[in-house]
C-alpha cells in the first residue's frame, strides 16, 4: 500500500469543477450507452502476439546502470539456487467457489470520473485505478488474503537467498499481457527503468525503486532475481512486483503524460478496457474480461472475476447512487457509511422479499491509523501533558455511540490487530474528565472561565482548531466539541477541502487533525513515515504529530533494519508504549468488517469473501447469475416473496 | 424625527394591507423571540431554587455542578437535576425553557437511536436530527444566524451601494465610467465559485462570510442609485442647494437620498429573503457556516439526505418557506405602499 492511495475520498473540488464541466456532458449520446444498454455482454477473446524489439532508452539505461541492472545466464540462475528452498504457496487454501459461473454484466457506480487512464504520473491516484491496478493487476506474488503466505501470481515460484536480501523467482510461460504479448523478465527490467524515469513525474515512485532496491538480475526470458537494498524478515513482500508492458511502452518519452493519457495500458489482470468506445468520458468506463485470460486455469485464480463486463458508471451522488441500487440498477452498494443506509435506509420491500440481500462480513487485518493527530511543534501542544488531556478529553465512545450506531470500536494505541506486533495489552485513553482535567491542571490550566473553558496563569484559554477535510467524518467533530467542553477544553472545527486539508498536515499548519490514513495488509507495521524526528518540521511528510523524540528515533532505526521478528516485535511494543505516552496520536475508532448490499443475482461463495477483503468485489470471488436475475426481475414484477436472504458471517470476528 | 406628510401617508397606506402588516407584526415578534432565544430554547434552566437559593443561569458564567452539590465541574445538567430535585420532592425545583435543549447539544440515550421523531415526551418537539441534535433548537437559532447574516449583508451591501451609486450620478463624467466598467467587471467574477474555493481553505466564520457575501454583491444597488442621483440631480432644488454652496456629500446624504427612498425601501425586503437563501443555499453545500453552527442549510441537507426522517426535512423547509413567504408579504406591501407613481407628480 503505497502513501498515494491516502487521503483519496471524494473532494469539495470535485464539486467546484461539477459546477463548471458538469453540465456541458449533459444532453451527450452515442454509440456505446446505446450498446452498454442493450446488447449481451461479450468477453475478449485474445490472440497470440509476439513480442516487439527493446526499448532502445532503457537499453542504455542498463548499459549506464551495470549494477541496478544486471544481466547473466542461466547457469548462474542455478548455481545462486543451489539449497534453496523454493516456494510455490501449494499447501494454501484456495478463496474462491469452484461453483462460481462466468458471463453476465456487473453495473457499479463510480463518485468522479477518472482523468486519466494511466496508472502512474500526474492525476493517476484517483480511485478508478483500483479497478484498473490494484485489485486486477497480477504481480509475481499476493499475498494470501485468508492465510499467512503468498500465493503465486506471474511467478510459479520463489526463493529467498540466505541473506534474506534476494528474491528468485520462476515466471509462470503461460503469462501474458491483454494484447496476446507474452508476459517474461524484460518486463520487470522495464518496470523498473520505467518507474525510475523522471519522464513519470512521479517522484515517490522514482524514490521508492532506487532507495528500496539494490538491483534486478535477468537470468534468461523466465528467471529473474530482485535484490533488496536492506535484507527484511519478510523480503516477498517487496518483490511483489508488478511487470509493465515494455512493448506497449515504444514512444515512451518526456511527454508521457499526456501522450498516454488515455492509452490503455495492456494488463496482466483478467479485465481490461477493450474497445475505444467503453471510455465515455464523463459517463461511463466499461472493463470486459479476458475470455481466455492466461489465469483461468491457475489454482489460485480460477473461479475468479467472473462477470464478463464491469460498467462503471459515472453517479457523482452518493445518494444517487443509492437510489438506483435500489431499483435494481446498480447491483452492489457499499453500506459502510453512513450508517442510516444500513440501518434506516434498507427497510423496504425488496430487501424483505428477498431481491436484494444485506450481508455482514467481519475482516481481520491490520486497521490503518485514524484518529487525532496533533500537531506537538505548536505552543501549548508541546506539553505532554496537554497532549494527554485531551486524549482523556475525546469521547470516542460518544462518537461511535451515536455517529456509527455503536457498529465500531475503539481503535487501539499503534498497529491495531497487526499481531504480533500490536502492544497485546496498552489500550488507548478513554474519555475521563477528571483525568483530563488533572492533566490540563499540571500544565497549568486549573480555573474554568465564565464559559467552562480553563484558563491558566496568564489568562490563556485552552483552544484548538480541529481540523478535518472528509466528508465521511462530518459527523464527530461535533460530537467530540460538545464533550471535549466537560472538561473545559475548547475545540474550533475547521471543515477544509479534503485536499487542503491533507496539505495543512503536510505543511504542519494545523493543530489538531481528524484524519484516517489509508491501510492494507502488510508484514510489518510502519513507524518510521508518521514518527521519524527529522520528519517532524520537514513539510510534505507524513509525520503530522511532529514527533521528534529521540528515544523513538533510536528504536525506529532499530527496527527499520532489523532482520529478526521477534526483535522487530519487541522494538513495535516498546514503540508503541512511546508513542501512547508521548500521546500526540489519539487513536479514534474502527469498523473491522465489510457491509453492503447486493441483489440477489449477484452470488457470493458460501464463506461469503476473504478475511483480508476492503470491498465485497475486491477479490473477485462474486459471480453474476442471469438466470437468478430473470426470476427476481419476473418476482418483482408481480410482486412475489422470494424469502429474505441477509448474511452475516463471524468467523474472524474479534472481541 | 419627524415625517414627512408623504412618508407618513406611506406608511399609514402600508398598514392598510393587511397580509403585508401582519406578516410585518409577525416577523418583528419571531425576531424578537429570537433575539430572546436563550430563554426559549436552551439547556440552561430559566430559575433554579436550590436549598433556599435562587439561581438564574441563562445568562452570564456557567454553574459548575458542584453549585448544586452533584459531582462535576462541568457546566450543570439541569434537566438531570430537573428529575432529582422533582424526585426527591420538598421547596426545590427547577424551570426549565419551553425547548430544554441548546441547538449543540447532543441528545443520545443509551440505546436510543440519534434520530428520533418528533416527541412531546421528550420534549423535542420536531425531533432530533442525525446526531441526535433537538431540530427545534437549530431552527431556532439557525434563525438567528441567518437573520444576523442577512441583516448585516443589507447594511453592508447597502452601504456601500448607495455610497458609490450616488457618487456616481452625482460626479457623473470619468468617475462614472471609471466605476461602471469596474462594477462590470467585478460583476463577472463567479462568485458561487469564490465563495466555495474560500470556504475550502478557510475556516469560514460569519464576518469572513458575510464580507465576502458584501464584497461580491454591492454592485446591484449602485445601479438604481446611481440613476436616481442622475434624475434628482437635475432638478431643481439640488441646483438650489448648490447655489446656496452646499458640498456634494451634503446633497447627496440630505437632499437626494431621501427623494430617493421609496425605491431603497423596496428594495429591503427582497434582500434579505436573498441574504437568507443565499446563505442556506451554502449551507445545503456544505460551504457555509462551520459546523456545529446551527443552520437551514446543513439541516436541509440532512433531511433530503434522510428521506426516511421525514421530520427533519419537513421542518427545515416548513420553517424556510414561512419566513421568505412573510418576508415576501411583507415587501410585496412595501412596493405598493411606496410606489411613486401614487404619490408623485412630475411637474
Amino acid at each position: 500500500m503505497n502513501p498515494h492511495r491516502l487521503f483519496r475520498s471524494v473532494t469539495a473540488l470535485a464539486i467546484v469543477v461539477f459546477f463548471i464541466f458538469g453540465f456541458a456532458a449533459c444532453g451527450k449520446k452515442d454509440l456505446a450507452s446505446v450498446d452498454h444498454k442493450g446488447g449481451s455482454s461479450v468477453a475478449l477473446n485474445v490472440a497470440a502476439k509476439p513480442r516487439g524489439p527493446n526499448n532502445p532508452l532503457a537499453l542504455a539505461e542498463y548499459k549506464a546502470h551495470p549494477e541496478f541492472y544486471m544481466i547473466k545466464t542461466p547457469a548462474d540462475f542455478a548455481a545462486a539456487t543451489v539449497g534453496l528452498k523454493w516456494e510455490d504457496g501449494t499447501d494454501l487454501p484456495i478463496f474462491s467457489d469452484p461453483a462460481a459461473k462466468r458471463g453476465g454484466t456487473q453495473y457499479s457506480a463510480i463518485e468522479s470520473f477518472p482523468p486519466t487512464l494511466r496508472t502512474v504520473g500526474p492525476d493517476s491516484n484517483s480511485s478508478f485505478r483500483t479497478y484498473l491496478l490494484d485489485d486486477n493487476e497480477v504481480s509475481l506474488v499476493h499475498r494470501h488474503p485468508n492465510a499467512p503466505g503468498y500465493y503465486p501470481g506471474l511467478a510459479t515460484a520463489w526463493a529467498i537467498a540466505a541473506d534474506k536480501q534476494t528474491i528468485y523467482f520462476k515466471l509462470d510461460p503461460d503469462a501474458r499481457w491483454s494484447d496476446g504479448v507474452p508476459v517474461n523478465a524484460d518486463d520487470f527490467m522495464f518496470m523498473f527503468y520505467f518507474y525510475r524515469s523522471p519522464y513519470l513525474q512521479a517522484p515517490w515512485y522514482a524514490n521508492w525503486y532506487t532507495e528500496e532496491y539494490k538491483s534486478i538480475t535477468k537470468f534468461d526470458d523466465h528467471t529473474l532475481a530482485i535484490t533488496l537494498r536492506e535484507p527484511k524478515p519478510d523480503p516477498v513482500e517487496r518483490a511483489g512486483l508488478r511487470a509493465i508492458p515494455e512493448h506497449f511502452y515504444a514512444e515512451f518519452g518526456a511527454d508521457f503524460p499526456t501522450r498516454y493519457q488515455w492509452r490503455v495500458e495492456p494488463t496482466t489482470g483478467p479485465y481490461t478496457v477493450a474497445r475505444d468506445v467503453d471510455v465515455e468520458k464523463d459517463r461511463a468506463v466499461t472493463l470486459t474480461r479476458i475470455s481466455n485470460w492466461w489465469g483461468n486455469g491457475k489454482k489460485f485464480w480460477a473461479n475468479r472475476f467472473n462477470p464478463d463486463r464491469v460498467i462503471y458508471q459515472l453517479v457523482r451522488d452518493r445518494d444517487k447512487a443509492f437510489e438506483m441500487f435500489k431499483l435494481g440498477e446498480l447491483d452492489t452498494f457499499n453500506l459502510m457509511l453512513p450508517p442510516r443506509y444500513w440501518y434506516d435506509q434498507m427497510n423496504i420491500s425488496e430487501v424483505d422479499k428477498g431481491y436484494i440481500s444485506k450481508a455482514l462480513f467481519y475482516t481481520f487485518q491490520p486497521e490503518a491509523p485514524t484518529g487525532l493527530f496533533i500537531n506537538s511543534s505548536k505552543p501549548l501542544l508541546n506539553n505532554r501533558d496537554i497532549r494527554q488531556g485531551i486524549a482523556f478529553a475525546s469521547n470516542w465512545d460518544k462518537v461511535i455511540q451515536v455517529v456509527m450506531r455503536g457498529d465500531a470500536r475503539r481503535l487501539h494505541p499503534w498497529a491495531d490487530s497487526h499481531t504480533p506486533f500490536e502492544h497485546p495489552t496498552l489500550r488507548a485513553r478513554s474519555y475521563d474528565v477528571t483525568q483530563a482535567l488533572a492533566a490540563f491542571a499540571r500544565a497549568g490550566f486549573t480555573t474554568r472561565g465564565p464559559d467552562g473553558i480553563l484558563r491558566n496563569a496568564e489568562g490563556k484559554r485552552l483552544s484548538f482548531v480541529l481540523t478535518f477535510g472528509s466528508n465521511a467524518y462530518v459527523d464527530i467533530p461535533p460530537i467530540l466539541k460538545e464533550e471535549a467542553a466537560k472538561a473545559g477544553l475548547e475545540l474550533l472545527i475547521e471543515k477544509l477541502d479534503a485536499t487542503a486539508a491533507f496539505q495543512k498536515g503536510l505543511q504542519k499548519n494545523h493543530e489538531i487533525m481528524l484524519a484516517g490514513w489509508g491501510g492494507g495488509a502488510e508484514f510489518a507495521p510502519r513507524f518510521h513515515e508518521f514518527f521519524i524526528g527529522e520528519d517532524a518540521t520537514k513539510p510534505q511528510t507524513n509525520n503530522f504529530t511532529a514527533t521528534a523524540i529521540p528515544e523513538l528515533d533510536a528504536l525506529i532505526l532499530r527496527y527499520d533494519r532489523s532482520q529478526d521478528k521477534d526483535e522487530m516485535v519487541q522494538l513495535s511494543h516498546q514503540m508503541i508504549q512511546l508513542i501512547h505516552d508521548d500521546s500526540a496520536y489519539v487513536p479514534g475508532f474502527v469498523q473491522s468488517y465489510i457491509r453492503w448490499g447486493s441483489w440477489r443475482w449477484v452470488k457470493f461463495p458460501e464463506w461469503l469473501n476473504v478475511r483480508e477483503a476492503q470491498y465485497a468485489a475486491q477479490y473477485g470471488v462474486h459471480w453474476i447469475d442471469e438466470d437468478a436475475k430473470k426470476v427476481t426481475l419476473a418476482a418483482r414484477k408481480d410482486g412475489k416473496n422470494l424469502g429474505r436472504t441477509d448474511r452475516t458471517d463471524t468467523k474472524w470476528k474479534q472481541d | 424625527m419627524r415625517l414627512t406628510p408623504q412618508t407618513a401617508r406611506q406608511l399609514r397606506r402600508f398598514r392598510q394591507m393587511r397580509r403585508g402588516w401582519w406578516s410585518f407584526l409577525a416577523l418583528a415578534a419571531l425576531t424578537v423571540l429570537a433575539l430572546l432565544g436563550e430563554l426559549v430554547a436552551n439547556n440552561r434552566a430559566l430559575v433554579v431554587r436550590h436549598q433556599g437559593r435562587w439561581h438564574f443561569p441563562t445568562y452570564g458564567a456557567q454553574l459548575p455542578g458542584t453549585t448544586f452539590g452533584l459531582g462535576y465541574s462541568y457546566e450543570t445538567d439541569y434537566r438531570e437535576l430537573q428529575r432529582t430535585l422533582h424526585a426527591a420532592g420538598g421547596a426545590d425545583f427547577v424551570l426549565m425553557p419551553l425547548v430544554p435543549y441548546h441547538p449543540n447539544e447532543i441528545d443520545v440515550p443509551a440505546g436510543a437511536k440519534p434520530t428520533r421523531p418528533p416527541s412531546a415526551a421528550e420534549r423535542h418537539y420536531l425531533g432530533t436530527d442525525t446526531i441526535g441534535r433537538d431540530i427545534l433548537a437549530r431552527l431556532f437559532y439557525g434563525f438567528r444566524v441567518a437573520l444576523v447574516v442577512s441583516l448585516s449583508f443589507l447594511a453592508g451591501t447597502y452601504l456601500i451601494g448607495i455610497a458609490l451609486g450616488c457618487a456616481m450620478g452625482w460626479f457623473g463624467g470619468w468617475f462614472d465610467l471609471l466605476m461602471q466598467r469596474v462594477i462590470e467587471v467585478w460583476s463577472n467574477l463567479p462568485f458561487l465559485l469564490i465563495v466555495m474555493i474560500i470556504s475550502a481553505v478557510l475556516r469560514p466564520t460569519v464576518p469572513v462570510l458575510v464580507t465576502v457575501f458584501i464584497a461580491f454583491s454591492w454592485m446591484g444597488m449602485t445601479y438604481y442609485m446611481r440613476t436616481g442621483a442622475y434624475r434628482e440631480k437635475a432638478r431643481e432644488y439640488a441646483t438650489a442647494a448648490q447655489v446656496l454652496g452646499a458640498g456634494p456629500g451634503r446633497i447627496i446624504f440630505r437632499h437626494i437620498l431621501p427623494n430617493l427612498l421609496s425605491t431603497l425601501i423596496t428594495f429591503v425586503p427582497f434582500t434579505i429573503a436573498g441574504a437568507i437563501e443565499l446563505l442556506t443555499a451554502l449551507d445545503f453545500l456544505g460551504f457555509g457556516i462551520p459546523p456545529p453552527t446551527p443552520s437551514w442549510g446543513e439541516l436541509l441537507r440532512q433531511g433530503t439526505q434522510n428521506l426516511n426522517a421525514p421530520w427533519i426535512v419537513s421542518s427545515a423547509f416548513g420553517a424556510l418557506v414561512l419566513i421568505l413567504l412573510l418576508v415576501s408579504f411583507v415587501g410585496e406591501a412595501v412596493r405598493e405602499a411606496f410606489d411613486p407613481k401614487k404619490f408623485t407628480h412630475y411637474l
